[in-house]
Order: structure tokens, then C-alpha cells, then sequence
């Protein structure tokens, strides 16, 4: 049985915000990437509700969701990382954070010269955001500029 | 809901002059939320790169989701990922 966003869009208006309706959206902005991937500068950006250790979790806020986002060193230990989020399957994300967080896998294919480097710091959200407009206009534009400030050139995202 | 949020963060990464590519599990919603750039691959939900500990497979994503970064010109493209979970 397909997941559609019909389905989707009915069961979260049904039970956590009777407003939520998917964004369809007309236009598109776009960034030319201006090097080679193996020239850029890579980030990691997941929405799979990853946080470090000892940072403070994301909260579900009844049901309405988290437009937060965590910090994550693109050199953290995998044994460091903890994730909080209600709305998925952990079974293998708990197994193994790449299958969510592909942070060996960018540390890989940039010692190898497929990525140019990577940026110091990697980031999370908690993707069940029924609410937009605060990661719009607030935590996604922060996100945007601590990248710009280590002069990132690419993004990678991981819904999951 | 995970898919439209990474869709939003690139949409706005793009706006400030980050070039962005979105991994997606549903192509319906990569549609709607109009990703600057996509790859579809239909993974099982809470596990998009691929299988826990099966390394070579999660890089076959991950280089498939970096070559779509260069290859796509056109803004919205979806990539359709032929990589078999």
C-alpha cells in the first residue's frame, strides 16, 4: 500500500494540526553549484530528529512538531549521536545513524576525493514540522547563514 | 512530513546562495514542495540511505544523490535513482 500524500496530509490533519495541508509550490529558487563537487564544500543537512548527546532533545510539542534544528561536527563519533523523533521507524537508524545521518559516508567520499571538503559542522531537524512558517522564516534562514559563514558551496538533505 | 521539511530547508539554503540536492521518498511530495534539485529513490521510511551497516550500498546513494548535484541544470528536476534497496 502506497504512502501518498493524500494519506498523509488526511491522518495529520486528523490527529495533530487540522490546518496542515502539503505546500504546493509554483516556483523554484536555485543556486548554480559553481564547482566540481570534488572542488565544493559539502554539508550534511538530515530530518531525521539526530542530536549529540548532552544537547537538548527535540520535542513533538503534542502532536504540532519541532522546527528546531541541532548542531553536529562533521568529525562526531557515531557513539555521541542520539535522535528523537516520534514519527518513523528507529529500528535501523538505531542500528546504524548512516541510514539517516550518512556522516561516515560523506567523511568517506571526501578522504577520497570525491567531495572536496566538508564543512565543520553538520545539521539536524526533527522533520514532523505541521506548522512551517518558523523554519521558514527562522530557523532554516539561521541554518542558511552559519553555512554561508563557513562558505559552504553544497547541501546534501536526508529526509527520512 | 520529513520529506516536505528537507524540501522547505533546501528551498531556503537556495535563496541564500547554497546549491542544494534532496533525497526523496515520495516523488508526489518533491512535486508539490517544487526541491530545487531531487533524487527519488523509494526507500523504506526511516531508512533512506539504505540497509543499517550495508556500507557500499549507502555510497551508492550517497554518489548517485552527489552526481545529481552536478548533472541537474534545470531547477525542480527529479532524478529517478534505479539503486534496489
Amino acid at each position: 500500500m502506497a504512502v501518498t500524500m493524500e494519506k498523509v496530509e488526511a491522518y495529520v490533519r486528523s490527529h495533530n494540526n487540522p490546518d496542515f495541508r502539503f505546500e504546493r509550490h509554483e516556483t523554484v529558487p536555485f543556486t548554480p553549484l559553481r564547482k566540481r563537487v570534488r572542488e565544493a564544500r559539502g554539508a550534511l543537512v538530515t530530518t531525521g530528529g539526530v542530536f549529540l548527546k548532552g544537547h537538548p532533545p527535540f520535542g513533538d510539542n503534542f502532536g504540532v512538531g519541532d522546527p528546531s534544528y541541532r548542531e553536529i561536527p562533521s568529525n562526531v563519533s557515531v557513539d555521541l549521536l542520539s535522535r528523537y523523533h516520534e514519527h518513523y521507524d528507529h529500528t535501523n537508524a538505531s542500528r546504524d545513524i548512516n541510514c539517516v545521518f550518512p556522516v561516515e559516508r560523506m567523511r568517506e567520499l571526501a578522504a577520497a576525493g570525491v567531495i572536496g571538503f566538508l564543512a565543520e559542522t553538520f545539521y539536524s531537524f526533527m522533520g514532523f514540522v505541521t506548522v512551517t512558517l518558523p523554519l521558514k522564516k527562522v530557523t532554516a534562514p539561521e541554518v542558511a547563514g552559519k553555512m554561508r559563514r563557513e562558505e559552504v558551496d553544497f547541501a546534501v538533505l536526508v529526509p527520512v | 512530513m520529513c520529506q516536505q521539511t528537507a524540501g522547505l530547508v533546501a528551498r531556503v539554503l537556495e535563496e541564500h546562495g547554497i546549491a542544494t540536492v534532496t533525497l526523496s521518498a515520495m516523488r508526489d511530495v518533491a512535486e508539490a514542495v517544487l526541491a530545487p534539485r531531487a533524487v527519488f529513490l523509494p526507500f523504506p521510511f526511516g531508512s533512506p540511505m539504505g540497509r543499517p551497516k550495508d556500507t557500499a550500498k549507502q555510497t551508492a546513494v550517497l554518489r548517485a544523490v552527489l552526481a545529481a548535484l552536478e548533472e541537474i541544470q534545470v531547477p525542480g528536476t527529479i532524478i529517478e535513482a534505479r539503486i534496489p534497496y
